[in-house]
């Protein structure tokens, strides 16, 4: 599903009149090691557009996969990946609570939102994010630290799945966004 | 079966497994999306990709083929047009059926989806929504009524002494010392019994746990957001549904704990109670919530449905129309192949290829048709090889012939000269086939006569006819008997005429010769026996009578007399030289230099001659020949003298040339002697016959000179020639073996020698 992924956007992006939509923004990312672990703190500017919002109100889940990973960057050669970890978020309406949802089936951690706004700020906010446990990060290293947050096409329903495909305004990403990480 | 057809029919079982393999897919996409959406979900991206990929496949495969059709087209080769059309056929027969399928499924295929959705389910939904909600709004007002009554219990009493210290609660251990009014956490465990609630939870405005209370296991509170704490520190009690986690639905009220100064300010406290909804009323708001959803979801995506049936349906059309269109070009390239290499072959037949066989593949008609093909070449061919080799035999039997044949098509041009013709007529090897027949006189005037007299013959009748043609060639004049028929006619248009010739010069000459030399003899034998009783009887006379006779008697009988002795003489030395004309020959042989021989000739004639000027070029190591001296002593003598006489005529001094050469040829060795003058040359009306006696343009003299020396040179087994030069005066030219009579020279061509 990866390499469809990436035929994908191979062919989203030599499409004519194309551009790489940035609804997500990461404002601010900061990472640190505790306990053996690679810990994130993050915020991100999450904004949905008309096509998105209208799915959702019509009661078409959402689900968002955050990433993060741990680059040692090499001579001459790709940089060998220390750590990475997924994490889903799943955003649905409610309609008897008259409110949002927000779950994430990994850890369990379930929360209702009145409005919309209340819950793109709750998944923008990125806490102590565990992204794995790391060894022989060398204090002295310099590692590159990555974060992204992007909506899940292929977890969409199959019939929105060819629009999305084809229509810019459903791919929703932050891009990779790298910084300079310091054990 | 070839190992092509073997091939073809693996391509064409490779490209309908394709078609199906891609089909199948395609209806299990359709069918799994129909009962499951989740299977659906799966193989969407896989199955579209798919199908994408092998409609690229087949496009380039046909856009490969439409180039090659498109060249064949342009370079018109054999079968491209019948490729085409059943290319045409083809695809009119399988894509326009496959077009009509299309509009048919694509709307019924949208009527379907339609008809899933239905405006009274949707308000229905809508309506037990509603209902769900009032129900729970209900209870939601009887649980903010508790919640608010317990808050006004708490309210009564002081402001605590310090905040609850959980670490210390949590402390076996620890030791709480309760302030009177504290109801303490027994009191909150009461109030919570006591209202039914899951939980109960003291926060500071700041949103800070003060005191709780919970039924369940867990140690960490369901803390109010800070958005529920705002709208409570605003004056207004928060109540709402919230489904928390698997345990289902609960109610979250957030009230404030009055003061006393009645309002909320930053130091009050906030009651948080979390109510459980009944259990079956949770399974049935659930159970509507998620039908509701799910209705509302399916409505949204209707329209993307239909697009996404529409897609994959047009996806299969597109599948279907390219593999119809490349079976399309496949079957009409394997059907026409046969037929186009039908027309190659033809048009290699007609261009003259005689070996074209073509494979025979199939066994139906085409192959019935390319096998009688086969057959067809092969009769031709052999019946070409048969016509080759009659020609190359009627060439190899006009070739030996010593006739000239000449040949001519309906329009009287040549078509046909054999080698004996060209040698007759003097053409040498110039190609005159297709030329008409009067368009030879142009270059060869000497042919005009020969033209003149057969070209009547052409026109004005069919029948056989016959007729003697003489002609002047360089070699003198030459008489042919020609014979003509039309040939054989094909239809009402005659297929030409055919002419044989032959040289009887030579012939009429032999006969003259042999008419002279039995003339000659009866001469020699009539006349010469009287002659001497003549002479006899005059002498006799002359002795018996003359001394008798008066004086002026004696005088007219001695004039008398000495006259006829005289002229019994002359007569005498004229019947002798017919008689040696007339003589059998016997020549003594003996190896002789002829350059000396000449030069003794010339020597002779030189000194007789004081003005004429004898020029000699001879060939300093000609080989000595085998003749007789002095016969030939004679035709020197014969052929000088008449030099000297023709340029005698022109008033100017005779110059007299004389020459010797060696000439080396296939039929042995020669030697040429050449007389020329520069005199008045020979009239061209004897040119041919100045070999004949009395046959000459002189007033005195035998007339038997050059019939003479042919009867000498020709005895020798040699020829000899007389041409004008061109120039003045006229050159006599003698070729002698070197070996005598027996020698092969007399195959240089006896003909020639005129």
């Amino acid at each position: 599903m990866q390499n469809l992924l990436a035929v994908w956007a191979l062919l989203v992006l030599l499409w004519p009149g194309t551009t790489l939509a940035r609804d997500f923004t990461v404002e601010s990312v900061a990472g640190r090691i505790s306990d053996g672990q690679f810990i994130v703190d993050a915020r991100i500017d999450v904004q949905l557009n008309d096509s998105t919002i209208e799915a959702l109100e019509n009661g078409v889940t959402l689900e968002f996969e955050l990433q993060a990973s741990l680059m040692r960057p090499r001579r001459l050669w790709w940089d060998a990946e220390v750590t990475a970890v997924t994490r889903r978020f799943l955003l649905g309406r409610h309609a008897l609570a008259d409110g949002y949802t927000l779950r994430e089936p990994g850890s369990g951690q379930h929360l209702i939102f009145k409005n919309i706004e209340e819950a793109l700020a709750a998944l923008g906010e990125v806490h102590d994010f565990k992204a794995g446990h790391i060894k022989g990060v060398a204090a002295a290293d310099k590692y590159r630290g990555r974060l992204r947050l992007r909506l899940d096409i292929e977890a969409l329903p199959a019939p929105l799945r060819p629009i999305a495909y084809i229509s810019p305004s459903w791919r929703l990403s932050s891009g990779w966004y790298e910084w300079v990480f310091v054990p | 079966m070839g190992v092509r057809a073997v091939k073809q029919r693996l391509a064409v079982a490779a490209s309908v497994g394709m078609l199906s393999v891609s089909l199948l897919g395609s209806l299990v996409l359709m069918s799994a999306a129909i009962q499951n959406s989740g299977r659906f979900g799966t193989l969407f991206s896989v199955l579209l990709l798919t199908n994408l990929l092998g409609l690229a496949a087949f496009v380039v495969l046909i856009v490969i083929n439409a180039r090659d059709l498109v060249r064949q087209l342009r370079q018109r080769q054999p079968g491209a047009r019948l490729t085409l059309r059943m290319l045409l056929i083809f695809v009119a027969l399988s894509v326009l059926p496959i077009l009509v399928l299309y509009a048919f499924s694509i709307n019924l295929l949208a009527r379907g989806v339609d008809s899933w959705f239905d405006v009274r389910i949707g308000q229905a939904l809508d309506d037990a929504l509603e209902l769900s909600r009032s129900a729970l709004d209900l209870r939601m007002r009887e649980v903010l009524n508790q919640t608010g009554k317990v808050a006004e219990e708490l309210g009564v009493g002081s402001e605590p002494s310090s905040v609850l210290n959980l670490d210390a609660l949590r402390n076996p251990g620890s030791t709480i010392v309760a302030d009177a009014w504290d109801p303490g956490p027994n009191d909150l465990d009461l109030l919570r019994r006591r209202v039914g609630a899951e939980e109960l939870a003291i926060v500071t405005a700041q949103g800070r746990l003060l005191e709780t209370s919970s039924s369940g296991t867990d140690l960490v509170p369901n803390l109010p957001s800070a958005a529920i704490l705002l709208q409570v520190k605003q004056g207004r009690s928060y109540t709402g549904l919230e489904p928390i986690g698997s345990a289902g639905l609960y109610i979250r009220v957030a009230v404030a704990v009055p003061d006393g100064s009645g309002s909320v300010g930053r130091g009050s406290r906030i009651l948080q109670a979390l109510y459980p909804v009944a259990a079956q009323m949770d399974d049935l708001a659930t159970s509507v919530e998620t039908a509701h959803a799910k209705y509302n979801e399916l409505v949204y995506l209707r329209e993307k449905l239909k697009l996404s049936f529409a897609m994959t349906l047009t996806l299969v059309l597109l599948s279907s129309i390219a593999t119809a269109i490349w079976a399309a070009f496949f079957s009409a390239r394997r059907l026409a192949a046969p037929i186009t290499d039908l027309a190659a072959g033809t048009a290699a037949v007609a261009a003259g290829d005689y070996e074209t066989t073509l494979p025979v593949t199939t066994a139906d008609d085409i192959g019935f048709l390319v096998s009688s093909f086969n057959a067809m070449t092969r009769r031709i061919a052999q019946a070409r090889d048969e016509i080759e080799a009659q020609h190359r035999y009627l060439n190899t039997l006009l070739s030996q012939l010593s006739s000239g044949v000449l040949a001519l098509g309906p329009d009287g041009r040549v078509t046909t000269l054999n080698d004996a013709g060209r040698r007759i007529l003097d053409i040498g090897e110039a190609a005159i086939t297709g030329e008409p027949l009067a368009a030879l006189v142009a270059q060869r005037e000497h042919l005009r006569p020969f033209v003149e007299g057969v070209q009547p013959q052409l026109t004005e009748s069919t029948q056989r006819w016959q007729q003697e043609i003489q002609i002047f060639s360089r070699t003198g004049r030459r008489v042919l008997m020609c014979r003509g028929s039309s040939l054989p006619t094909e239809g009402a248009e005659s297929a030409g005429y055919v002419i044989v010739f032959d040289d009887v010069t030579v012939l009429i000459q032999g006969q003259r010769d042999a008419a002279w030399s039995e003339v000659a003899r009866r001469l020699a034998h009539e006349i010469k026996n009287p002659l001497t009783p003549i002479q006899l009887s005059a002498e006799r006379l002359r002795q018996k009578y003359l001394s008798k006779m008066a004086p002026a008697d004696a005088e007219t009988l001695d004039r008398l007399t000495t006259t006829i002795v005289q002229q019994v003489d002359t007569m005498k030395s004229m019947v002798n030289t017919f008689s040696d004309y007339a003589r059998t020959p016997t020549i003594n042989q003996e190896k002789t230099d002829l350059n000396k021989l000449i030069s003794a000739v010339v020597d002779l004639f030189r000194s007789a001659n004081p003005d004429a000027s004898f020029e000699i070029e001879f060939a300093p190591d000609l080989p000595t020949a085998s003749v007789d001296a002095g016969r030939l002593r004679q035709v020197f003598n014969n052929l000088i003298k008449n030099a000297l006489e023709a340029s005698g005529a022109t008033g100017s001094p005779p110059q007299i040339r004389v020459t010797t050469r060696l000439l080396a040829s296939e039929a042995g060795d020669h030697i040429e002697i050449a007389v020329a003058d520069r005199g008045e040359g020979i009239p061209s009306q004897i040119l041919g016959n100045v070999f004949e006696p009395y046959v000459t343009n002189k007033t005195k003299g035998t007339g038997l000179g050059l019939a003479i020396v042919k009867k000498i040179v020709e005895e020798h087994g040699g020829l000899v020639t007389l041409e004008n030069n061109d120039g003045p005066g006229a050159c006599a030219t003698i070729r002698l073996p070197l070996d005598g009579k027996d020698s092969p020279a007399e195959a240089i061509d006896n003909r020639r020698a005129v």
